[in-house]
């Protein structure tokens, strides 16, 4: 919960010093959503990228089915 | 000039995903789906339930090897099917047939991108996709 003491204090501030709390505020924000995107959680990819003999086997299956 | 079609504004999000309707044949049962265009992607993908909804019996489909990243810990079984996009003619696609759940119907470089040539032009969210010249 914010303050009323702080509200009041923020309300006391010129229009430049208000743009300035705002950009700390969101700089820090952002920040913390890096944060949350953590190097020990998984997350999902499903992309395929690296399925060479999948790839080969669907070909083949594809051949198999012309010439069958 | 193959039509421009409009890339897919993703519910709740700021995301734009190039998304491709087609239709899905397998023995006169056909379902329309938007498979998602991922020229990273080395095979198509199909989900369990559109192979279910198709009436392909899993049992009888070959074993293949389980694609990488998270696919990898799901059986997965190779499937052809009919498939018709736009008003080109059908092709025949093959498809690594997974049971992980969630998981979208990629079209990937085996062989959808063989098949058709595909333009991205993300900066005006539109692409293009055509079948390739004989």
């Amino acid at each position: 919960m914010v303050s009323e003491h702080l509200l009041a204090e923020l309300h006391k501030l010129n229009r430049s010093e208000k743009l300035h709390v705002v950009q700390v505020l969101v700089n820090e924000m952002a920040e913390e959503e890096d944060i949350l995107i953590s190097a020990e959680r998984q997350y999902e990819v499903w992309s395929p990228y690296d399925s060479p003999t999948t790839a080969q086997q669907l070909r083949d299956l594809l051949e198999q089915e012309k010439h069958g | 000039m193959a039509e421009l079609l409009p890339y897919t504004l993703i519910e709740g999000t700021n995301v734009l995903r190039p998304l491709l309707r087609l239709n899905l044949s397998y023995h006169g049962q056909t379902v329309e789906v938007s498979g998602l265009l991922d020229s990273g992607a080395d095979v198509n993908v199909l989900p369990y339930t559109v192979g279910a909804m198709l009436g392909i019996p899993w049992q009888t489909q070959p074993l293949v090897m389980s694609p990488s990243g998270n696919l990898s810990q799901y059986e997965t079984r190779g499937v052809a099917l009919n498939a018709i996009v736009g008003t080109h003619p059908s092709v025949r696609l093959g498809f690594a047939w997974t049971k992980a759940p969630n998981v979208p119907l990629i079209l990937g470089q085996e062989n959808f991108f063989a098949i058709f040539d595909v333009c991205f032009f993300r900066s005006r969210s539109t692409f293009q996709v055509q079948l390739k010249e004989e």
